[in-house]
């Protein structure tokens, strides 16, 4: 019977129901936690946009190690354009996306002609590169001390983007924004060519597509994201400084995209959502976290090397099974 | 089953009555806590952890002494951390839960980059926050105080002992790395070496990610310098460029802001660094106090093989410098407490009494300078050659117009 | 007027000369073979026209205009597709998934719109479907339309790589071994549909091992050796040619067995 209900509830509620029981969830989940958590799970949703335009750059066949910087790009364009020009943050949002993405149509120029193990050293570079700059450049850039007094986005002034809870909605509506336009990107021609790319970049030439031209315009739109995501961290931390956009983090964001898995839309977002999770539980153990974290990250590897989305095709058969004892015919 | 009912309530009144009277005698018992966030780790995790050990020893001796006695009050002190791995957004989340969940009335941070985004919601809160780092003060950062490292103040004295003990040396040369400290560094000594009559031959800051340091030293070298500064070097530069400054054959004085021997020693023989300056001794030292030797004494019990550093120390000079305001304000709230301590003439710092200072270089009067102690190598122990105070060398005008030239020409912001 | 003509190709591997001076004229219509025993520089041929590398000397001429220097899409673009020694798919796509995407050149729709997806587009990409099945029907692989290509057998992926380099509309193809690996049923289905493409228009460009299928299929041969072109002709013409006979002594097979 409870086998009965079970696949009857997931044959039965299509995306739609699903999506509907994850927003109520998401609205409603900032009221549940206690108020600092709140805070992390606005950095949550910033680093969801920030694996996700990751993924989109990997889908051309590369892993960008200047992704992060590329954040950077958008948390120093904010800063300057609201703090220094006093451009609102409404039309600073997409002009510090677009900041980023001019950056990295320049830096692509040289980096889409490269690939493999060259693509990795040449993004390290060039983000690297950036990074100095910022610190070198006490103007405009403010070198190591960074930039502050960032102000609060402006909203209708009954609301308070200062608080947490009403920038929790904003970061929350940006970033469903966000993904909404990744996964049509995703799923439209463009998106297969940038896979088809990555699949046979030689194939995908003899058959007329300028690959060079696709993987720019991948390292471009990727970077835009990244750079709305920093766009959403710099007005939340109201400072930028550059040790934020260093090599811990590239390595954070490495370790989700490698834990969740690339091949799929939710894979990196499964990365990043239950390592954040996983680290504020296990944020007691001090100085065990690491260990810990590596343990888990290591094991979870060993028996899901394509990372937890991996889980899902475990699972179908699994599935089917129960579907079977249930007494359907399994579906295919 | 009505009685069987009554019964019930009954008992729940009972219960939920003593349980009351317990939460009462728990209250009356009552706890301050203080924050602790900073790297526990991470690349940085060197800055924080070692602090840990510090602090609970001083947590353990008050609160086996009974607690701390403010006002008609006495509190159980309780020390609640959390790990910013050195990240500025993390470290905002970190003093959020700090402030908010668990109602620190403190913060003890390392300070550097999880200082601008921390400090917005504190100065807010009128939370103090006690950094590690002076260059962190600035005037609309009221709360953020430095009441234990003289960092890079100290560089002024340190380089004034080399001149009075080493009349001889006539030319230095400073390197430190290209961040935010090493910058300072190197500007404060090129200062006080200027002040004091040295020349100063080199003085440049070297990437972070730099390995190889036989070219630097090498150009280092070409200058012939009597004295070599390291500035703030990392423990990890410290060792490689000492081992190719004695691989290249130089001999002479070799100063620093602080030391990893171990690391050093493992490169160079004693001899090489005999006389080294710097000023931070071992708390064993006979010139120091009994309160000094005393929790040396427990250190070495807790922690037999660690090794002493000053970030062992510097963390709890901070939560005795905020027991003295909190007895003093006869209050734990933050902003009493501020008061107290900005009102104080004199502030007992761990090395002796401190007076305020910074309204001139960093915007605010948050950094507490005692009488410093300076250290040369002997042995391969530190032992105190001598004290030096800032504000005697602030009180030549010659001096301290160099040394806000130089600030100036490195591009270091001052509020003169 | 020839379709392709390459004048003086060469491409030297640093002291490896991989190909020499090659002239090949090749008249619209026709089915071309190229022979030459292994690491002769037929691959290495294919590579120059199609723009995969660029050439040490000499030129490439597509229709009258000069190819040499562009690059691959482009020569794509302007007709003349070409087929990889190995695979010539996308593996992890369906087959059909495989020839739509090769339909990619005619799309003709810009990226904005390939975005939105407007009535345009969605109609577009029906008809693009519509023809990569007709395609996957020509090779005789309609019913293998949903399986993923990588997990084909292997005489149905060389029939898929066809698939895709007929997708992309072209005036002429490259084909680099197209019936290796096949059964003797399979390869004479596979030149058979071969001998089609002359009827849609298309010019063939084929190299190959197998020489029975070669010689019962071409029109004229080319055969190179060490970079060099030593025989041209009818089939009868280069099976005669002494230095061919010589330069397949060495090799595993008689040239002309048939
Ligand atoms: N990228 C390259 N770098 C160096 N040498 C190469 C390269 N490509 C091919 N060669 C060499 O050039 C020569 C010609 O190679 P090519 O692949 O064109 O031969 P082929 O005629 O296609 O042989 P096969 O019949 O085995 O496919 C060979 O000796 C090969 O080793
Ligand atoms: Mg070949």
């Amino acid at each position: 019977m409870i086998r009965r209900i079970l696949v009857y509830i997931v044959d039965n509620f299509r995306w739609i129901g699903w999506l509907m029981i994850l927003g109520a969830v998401l609205i409603v989940l900032p009221y549940m936690v206690r108020t600092y958590q709140v805070e992390v799970l606005i950095l949550l949703l910033i680093d969801i946009i920030l694996v996700v335009s990751f993924r989109l750059i990997t889908t051309t066949g590369g892993w960008s190690l200047a992704h992060v910087p590329m954040m950077g790009c958008g948390a120093y364009a904010t800063a300057l354009l609201t703090a220094g020009l006093g451009v609102p943050f409404w039309i600073s949002l997409p002009l510090s996306g677009l900041a980023a993405a001019v950056m990295a149509f320049i830096l692509s120029y040289p980096l889409a002609r490269t690939t493999g193990f060259a693509f990795f050293v040449a993004s390290f570079a060039a983000g690297d590169s950036l990074r100095l700059c910022w610190t070198r450049f006490k103007t405009p850039f403010g070198g190591h001390k960074g930039l502050t007094n960032i102000p609060v986005p402006e909203f209708f002034s009954s609301v308070d983007l200062s608080a947490p809870i009403p920038y929790y909605y904003l970061a929350l509506v940006i970033t469903a924004l966000c993904l909404l336009i990744m996964f049509r990107l995703d799923r439209s021609r463009i998106g297969h060519t940038f896979k088809a790319i990555s699949m046979n970049a030689d194939l995908s030439r003899s058959l007329g597509i300028n690959v060079t031209f696709y993987k720019m315009l991948a390292f471009t739109i990727g970077s835009f994201f990244a750079g709305v995501a920093g766009v959403l961290l710099a007005h939340r931390l109201w400072a930028v400084v550059p040790a934020q956009f260093g090599f811990v983090t590239t390595l954070y964001l490495l370790v989700w995209v490698v834990f969740g898995g690339t091949r799929t839309f939710h894979g990196p977002i499964l990365g990043v959502v239950v390592l954040t999770f996983l680290s504020e539980l296990l944020k007691p153990l001090f100085e065990w976290v690491p260990m810990i974290f590596g343990t888990i990250i290591i094991l979870t590897l060993i028996f899901f090397p394509e990372g937890l989305e991996g889980l899902g095709h475990r699972f179908t058969p699994w599935l089917d099974r129960q579907r079977f004892a249930a007494g359907d015919e399994p579906r295919h | 089953m009505t009685r069987k009912v009554w019964m019930g309530l009954a008992l729940l009144a009972v219960f939920s009555l003593f349980s009351l009277g317990l939460q009462e005698a728990w209250a009356a018992e009552e706890t301050v806590k203080i924050g602790y966030c900073a790297p526990l780790s991470g690349p940085a995790a060197a800055w924080g952890l070692p602090g840990l050990e510090g602090t609970s020893i001083w947590v353990d001796k008050v609160n086996a002494a009974g607690g701390l006695k403010v006002g008609d009050k006495t509190y159980k002190i309780e020390i609640v951390k959390y790990d910013d791995e050195g990240d500025g957004a993390k470290a905002l989340v970190g003093v959020k839960k700090l402030v908010l969940e668990d109602k620190v009335v403190a913060i003890l941070m390392l300070g550097g980059a999880t200082t601008p985004p921390t400090q917005p919601f504190l100065s807010k809160e009128k939370i103090m926050c006690f950094v590690l780092i002076a260059s962190d003060i600035a005037p609309d950062r009221p709360y953020l105080m430095d009441v234990t490292d003289n960092f890079p103040a100290y560089h002024l004295l340190h380089t004034e002992y080399i001149a009075d003990a080493h009349p001889k040396a006539k030319k230095a040369a400073i390197i430190s790395q290209d961040d935010e400290i090493g910058l300072a560094a190197i500007a404060w000594s090129e200062a006080g070496f200027k002040a004091a009559g040295i020349d100063v031959v080199y003085s440049k800051a070297f990437g972070v990610s730099t390995t190889d340091f036989a070219p630097i030293i090498t150009a280092v070298l070409e200058k012939k310098p009597d004295i070599i500064s390291m500035g703030a070097s990392y423990p990890e530069f410290q060792a490689l460029i000492c081992e190719q400054a004695y691989t290249q054959g130089w001999r002479g004085i070799i100063t620093s802001a602080c030391w990893d021997f171990g690391a050093i020693l493992a490169k160079v023989p004693k001899e090489f660094m005999e006389g080294a300056v710097s000023g931070f001794p071992d708390f064993d030292d006979p010139k120091l106090t009994k309160d000094h030797h005393d929790f040396w004494a427990e250190w070495k019990k807790r922690y037999p093989d660690h090794s002493f550093s000053e970030i062992v120390w510097e963390y709890m000079g901070a939560l005795d410098v905020w027991a003295y305001g909190a007895q003093k304000a006869g209050s734990v709230k933050s902003e009493d407490v501020f008061k107290a301590l900005k009102a104080a003439d004199t502030v007992p710092h761990s090395f002796g009494p401190g007076k305020w200072f910074g309204k001139e270089t960093f915007g605010n009067d948050n950094l507490l300078v005692p009488t410093w102690p300076i250290t040369e190598i002997h042995g391969g122990k530190p032992a105190i050659v001598a004290y030096k105070n800032l504000f005697d060398w602030l009180k030549d005008a010659k001096k301290k117009q160099i040394l806000f030239d130089t600030l100036k020409a490195w591009n270091i912001k001052t509020y003169q | 007027m020839a379709l392709l003509q390459l004048k003086n190709l060469g491409k030297d591997f640093g002291r490896l000369v991989a190909v020499n001076r090659i002239d090949l004229t090749v008249e619209p219509g026709e089915i071309r073979g190229l022979i030459g025993p292994n690491g002769s520089g037929k691959t290495t041929i294919f590579n120059l026209i199609t723009g995969f590398i660029p050439p040490s000397r000499g030129s490439v001429f597509f229709q009258g205009e000069d190819i040499t220097d562009l690059p691959p899409h482009a020569v794509a673009r302007r007709g003349l597709a070409r087929t990889f020694q190995l695979t010539t798919l996308f593996k992890e796509m369906t087959a059909l998934e495989n020839v739509v995407m090769a339909c990619h050149l005619h799309l003709r729709v810009g990226l904005w719109r390939q975005f939105w997806r407007t009535a345009r587009t969605r109609r577009r990409e029906k008809a693009v479907e519509f023809r990569a099945m007709e395609l996957l029907e020509f090779m005789g692989m309609a019913e293998r339309a949903n399986e993923l290509a990588g997990e084909l057998p292997h005489g149905h992926q060389c029939a898929l790589g066809i698939s895709n380099a007929l997708a992309t509309n072209p005036k002429m193809i490259l084909l680099d071994e197209p019936v290796g690996g096949m059964n003797p049923t399979e390869t004479a289905q596979t030149m058979d549909r071969i001998r089609r493409l002359r009827d849609l228009g298309i010019t063939v460009l084929l190299v190959e091992h197998d020489m029975k299928a070669v010689m019962s299929t071409c029109d004229r041969i080319t055969c190179i050796n060490f970079g060099n072109k030593i025989a041209e002709g009818t089939a009868r013409d280069v099976c005669s040619s002494q230095d061919v006979i010589e330069a397949y002594l060495g090799g595993t097979s008689g040239v002309c067995s048939l």
